[in-house]
């Protein structure tokens, strides 16, 4: 899974150590997630979602369209 | 602005894990040197390995508590870490144990073998960590 987190943390001119304070986990959970070594938990997850005010949508995506997402859109 | 806990702070909640590693690694060579130099019953070979179990067992309770107070990353890569340590100590255990059934590493001692899943176990934390990092 991929994610915006790197540019939203950016765009809000944090620290790695900053974000890590807000969500109340540690610098190195930031950094795995950010370089997407490591999904969060759904919690974790909206937590995030509720700081930057935006959707689970919006934040996180998946690294290849879904699978079926081909018989679901025809052109 | 709330900022994850400090440098100190951490090295800190790491204090007591590295000091029952210590000791663990301290009653063990003692353990080894007793053994070598005193025959079995004798009250200092007894005394060192209780404090050799009881050094095992309040790193086992240690880390539990160390581990529980961590976040959900850290708690992931400590299964990780344990996912790895498992298997390897059983295959280590196994492989230990046909080779002095069959005369090979003779000079081993099964009763060394708790202290080695420690190592194993610390390899396998070391190498869940880089994996992550």
């Amino acid at each position: 899974m991929n994610n915006r987190l790197k540019v939203l943390r950016a765009e809000r001119d944090w620290t790695q150590g900053q974000l890590a304070g807000h969500l109340g986990v540690s610098r190195q959970a930031v950094n795995a997630i950010e370089t997407g070594k490591y999904d969060p938990s759904l919690p974790l997850a909206f937590k995030i979602g509720r700081l930057f005010g935006l959707s689970l949508e919006e934040i996180f995506f998946p690294d290849q369209p879904e699978r079926g997402a081909a018989l679901r859109d025809p052109i | 602005m709330p900022t994850p806990a400090s440098t100190p702070a951490r090295l800190a909640g790491r204090l007591p894990v590295a000091v029952c590693l210590t000791l663990l690694a301290g009653a063990w060579i003692a353990h080894l040197f007793l053994r070598a130099t005193y025959h079995p019953g004798h009250p200092l070979r007894l005394l060192v390995s209780v404090v050799l179990i009881a050094c095992v067992a309040l790193l086992g309770w240690v880390q539990t508590r160390a581990v529980g107070s961590q976040d959900e990353f850290a708690r992931t890569v400590h299964a990780a870490a344990l996912a790895i340590a498992f298997p390897t100590s059983v295959v280590t255990a196994l492989a230990l144990g046909y080779a002095r059934a069959e005369g090979v590493l003779t000079h081993t001692d099964p009763h060394d073998l708790p202290a080695l899943m420690v190592a194993i176990w610390a390899a396998s934390l070391a190498l869940a960590w880089r994996r992550y990092r």
